[in-house]
């Protein structure tokens, strides 16, 4: 070693270093450092910036009047009520099946695990909009399929009519359950099952262990995911939107909607409302974080990683089951069951040997001869291509700065790049209005402000899968591609962007799939010749034109699932693998 | 007191991994008061077997029974649950809960189950077991703020604190680090001994099995390779294998040429045992390195002397380890470090085989 040393200085003397050069390669990379995190904070603080401007200025200067008067509006104390009664509600719901889910499957060996895992997809696949729309189809009070069918075996009394808060809690929690399956899925897999079986050993019993050593080990896990839950259910649109105006039950989110899109504009009233959950959201996620701190304290597997031992449940597999499938039913099939239904159909008729008669693909062949359907399409794949490409080559750069550089406020910058997920999609929209209404620039009314939108909505997602490719490339991979004379350039040209690949690929994926699907924000910017598919879903069920929103609604599905199973082939994480 | 009949395990092969016996046909017997170890490499079924007779793995044949009474038997299909079979256990992660501090770790098992205890007794008995492993004085801390060490302690503790009839421990001193391991392996001696309970030990560690145990089960590929005192499985393998997985030896190939003498690539060896050997066979002998002794060239001849040459030297702290080519074949030795006669690589020295430690093995395996 130390011979070869010798020699190389010797024979290849080495040029001197070229200080200057060293300087100003160091100057052109703080810049382009300034210019990300500019363009980040341009995207993140602006729309927060000007919410809080306009939330608490008046006329004459910094003042609450505003707040003052958003609060008294008459109804203001119903609406906090069935805000909160509605989040509660889907938190408790989602959470309680969702962990149960979640339990039987990670800790028992019942059979047919695997309809959960397809069902955990449904949040991402089905948008929340055609979901609430298929159950007004199978519960609402006159027409509804499981309404009409309890009737009839005489259970009449189990009637939920979907337009109330009861019927509000169970389509929001059923939509979300599968995501706090996913949550508590990873934490029953993250506790080490050495836990249980000392437990057992120590001669407790089943229902002991599962009382005093397996709940209390993810209880903070199960507070983080009712939190979220909470926190999604206060920031959801299309539930309160689609149910809970006809039925009067006004929320934060519908209210902040009415107040921009009805007569006359209440610009103010609109602020505050937004302010408000994006405090709560805040203030929900900080907790989280703690929470999520502590749970980890609690995570940690050591040993040899045993097959950790399925609890038997003996006679009692088939009954366990049969809950699985029935859950997969309702959460699945029934809803995309009945929206296929609908899109066969002229208009909706009760099921039954008339309605089979009359099944045709009328309505999907209508659909190119309708103009907005084309025009949809096509600024929806704009969008959500451009969206995702433009955020996932941004957010590779950001993700290298805050995770491989040493650059001084890489904190600051990973941490505004978070900041987006505890901004409500409708609170964005609003945000946005304030800052492009009036703007020099001028993209109010175009596909550049959905566009805004969509990077500024998912920036953490896309943050979060470039950071995490990166992070699985160990920094010897470019030290020793620097010691081979590579540049700065060369080395994440060549070294560090073809590992990341198909990390960046599903996370590519995947902001395409949310971004298709996002409504309430959408909602907002939309106007006409910009409409998206969501937007254009909402616009049909104004219409009353069921049938062809349901056409339209099952090429979606089928599109989101292609999508959402080559995210899942390419790593992607969403879903369960085994 | 325990008892282990034909016990066999076999791991269902899946779509991508075929079927594995991790056992088969096992036969154990472990006495009342004993201490004994399961020692093989990983994968040879030491942490299955262990499992099995916890109950924490249900095996698919055999019978296990402890103090006369039957937890397992394929033929009676019986099944003692885990929690019913009183057995304390000591988990390789020693599995500590997070969420409940020393006390109430290890006051869960007297307050589960079947069990009643007046308050006043649990303390007692809580508090006298913690003196035990040297954990009263904390036991209000939280298991998260616990050094190695004393996660060691506690799980010991908890595993005691029922008076079990069995003792099973899962690798307990690997995940320390070398020092702290050393030290625990003494104290974990003394805690036996003192309770004098039954114990079954599992590690693939060769150091703390000749140690710890008053015998030795070595296990390789689901199968009982040898059973016996650390001395003889050390002094006395019966097989290849053990020899080699115990401790390092040299293996030298020959022929018994009769009257203890076998004829080597090194020359003819005289040799201690020659059971079931018979004129002509061939066979192979065992030589512990630090059993082979190095002298000057000079020196005068003895039993099982040949002309070698040092080829490399390594000083390793405690002793020297040497490589020494004799004729073609390679040897290594061990002798006493910087005390002992030190040689020099390429000198030419004389190597002696005392005849005792020239162990031949048997051809069962």
């Amino acid at each position: 070693m130390t011979s070869l040393d010798t020699q190389t200085t010797t024979s290849v003397p080495l040029a001197p270093e070229p200080k200057g050069r060293k300087l100003v390669l160091n100057a052109l990379r703080y810049a382009g450092f300034t210019v990300v995190l500019a363009l980040v904070g341009y995207l993140v603080l602006v729309p927060l910036v000007f919410l809080i401007f306009r939330g608490l200025t008046s006329g004459d200067g910094l003042a609450l009047s505003n707040v003052v008067e958003a609060y008294s509006v008459r109804g203001t104390g119903e609406m906090i009520f069935n805000s909160f009664a509605f989040s509660i509600g889907v938190a408790l719901l989602a959470t309680i099946i969702g962990t149960a889910l979640a339990f039987i499957t990670v800790r028992t060996n019942a059979p047919f695990k695997g309809v959960l895992y397809a069902s955990s997809l449904v949040p991402l696949i089905i948008p929340g909009i055609l979901y609430t729309i298929s159950w007004i189809f199978l519960l609402s009070n006159r027409v509804g399929v499981i309404n009409v069918a309890l009737r009839d075996i005489g259970l009449g009394f189990l009637d939920v009519n979907v337009f109330s808060l009861p019927g509000m809690i169970l389509v929001e929690g059923l939509h979300l359950s599968p995501i706090v399956f996913l949550l508590m899925f990873a934490a029953f897999k993250a506790t080490d099952p050495a836990l249980e079986e000392s437990a057992l050993m120590s001669g407790a019993s089943v229902a002991q262990v599962i009382r005093r050593v397996t709940l209390p080990l993810v209880r903070p896990a199960i507070m983080a995911s009712g939190l979220i839950m909470l926190i999604r259910a206060l920031e959801s649109f299309e539930t309160p939107a689609l149910l809970g105006i006809p039925a009067g039950r006004w929320v934060f989110t519908s209210q902040i909607f009415r107040s921009l899109s009805g007569y006359p504009l209440r610009y103010d009233n609109a602020a505050i409302y937004s302010l408000t959950l994006v405090l709560i959201a805040v203030a929900g996620l900080a907790v989280v974080s703690r929470v999520n701190r502590r749970s980890e304290a609690f995570q940690t597997i050591t040993g040899k990683g045993y097959r950790p031992r399925p609890l038997d449940l003996g006679k009692w597999r088939y009954p366990v089951a049969l809950v699985f499938v029935l859950y997969f039913l309702l959460v699945v099939v029934a809803p995309v069951g009945m929206l296929i239904y609908l899109s066969l159909l002229p208009f909706y008729m009760a099921p039954g040997l008339d309605a089979v008669a009359a099944f045709s693909f009328e309505n999907y062949l209508s659909l190119p001869g309708i103009p907005t359907v084309g025009r949809s399409l096509r600024n929806s794949l704009i969008l959500s291509v451009s969206s995702a490409t433009f955020l996932m080559f941004f957010m590779a750069i950001v993700s290298w700065i805050t995770v491989k550089s040493k650059m001084r406020g890489r904190r600051l910058l990973d941490s505004i790049t978070t900041y987006p997920l505890a901004y409500p999609g409708l609170v964005l929209g609003a945000s946005l209005i304030f800052v492009y209404l009036r703007s020099p620039i001028p993209i109010y009314g175009t596909l550049w402000i959905l566009l805004i939108v969509y990077v500024t909505k998912y920036m953490p997602y896309a943050q979060r899968y470039a950071s995490n490719s990166i992070g699985q490339i160990g920094s010897d991979l470019e030290e020793s591609a620097h010691m081979s004379g590579a540049s700065w350039l060369s080395t994440f040209r060549r070294i560090v962007l073809p590992l990341m690949a198909p990390g960046m690929i599903a996370g590519w994926v995947y902001v395409m799939v949310v971004s298709v699907r996002e409504l309430s924000a959408s909602i907002l910017l939309y106007r006409q010749g910009t409409e998206v598919f969501s937007v254009l879903i909402w616009e049909l069920w104004e219409a009353g034109q069921t049938s062809e929103l349901a056409a339209v609604g099952v090429v979606l599905v089928l599109g989101l699932t292609v999508m959402a199973g080559i995210a899942y082939k390419l790593g992607a994480n969403i879903g369960i693998k085994e | 007191m325990l008892t282990v009949t034909g016990l066999t395990k076999v791991f269902k092969g899946t779509k991508r991994s075929a079927a594995v016996t991790a056992i088969g046909e096992l036969d154990l017997e472990v006495n009342q008061g004993e201490f004994l170890t399961l020692l093989g490499p990983s994968g040879c079924g030491k942490t299955t077997t262990l499992r099995c007779v916890a109950g924490l793995e249900r095996a698919d044949k055999g019978e296990i029974s402890i103090g006369g009474r039957v937890m397992f038997s394929d033929s009676s299909r019986t099944n003692v649950p885990p929690n019913q079979r009183n057995i304390g256990m000591v988990f390789q992660s020693y599995a500590i809960w997070p969420h409940m501090n020393v006390f109430e770790n290890v006051a869960f098992p007297l307050r589960v189950g079947k069990k009643s205890m007046s308050k006043p007794d649990l303390q007692e008995r809580v508090h006298r077991v913690l003196d035990i492993v040297g954990l009263g004085e904390i036991p209000a801390r939280y298991a998260t703020n616990l050094s190695g060490g004393q996660q060691q302690r506690l799980a010991f503790a908890r595993a005691l604190v029922i008076e079990p009839d069995l003792l099973l421990l899962d690798e307990p001193l690997s995940n320390l680090d070398a020092k702290l391991r050393e030290s625990l392996r003494f104290e974990l001696k003394r805690l036996q001994r003192e309770q004098g309970i039954t114990t079954l030990y599992v590690t693939h560690d060769q150091t703390e099995a000749l140690s710890l145990s008053n015998r030795i089960a070595v296990l390789s590929a689901g199968k009982l390779m040898q059973i016996g005192k650390p001395f003889d499985i050390y002094l006395k393998p019966e097989g290849k294998f053990v020899a080699d997985f115990v401790g390092n030896t040299n293996f030298l190939e020959g022929n018994y040429l009769g009257h203890a003498i076998v004829d080597t690539a090194i020359g003819k060896l005289q040799v201690s045992s020659t059971e079931g050997l018979r004129e002509g066979q061939p066979c192979t002998i065992s030589v512990r390195p630090e059993h082979i002794e190095l002298v000057e060239a000079t020196a005068p001849d003895q039993p099982n002397t040949f002309h070698g040459e040092i080829e490399t030297r390594l000083f390793i702290g405690e002793a020297m380890d040497y490589q020494v080519i004799i004729g073609d074949t390679r040897i290594r030795t061990k002798g006493a470090g910087a005390i002992g006669d030190r040689f020099s690589s390429g000198q030419a020295i004389k190597v002696v085989f005392p005849v005792e430690r020239c162990v031949t093995l048997s051809f069962k395996q």
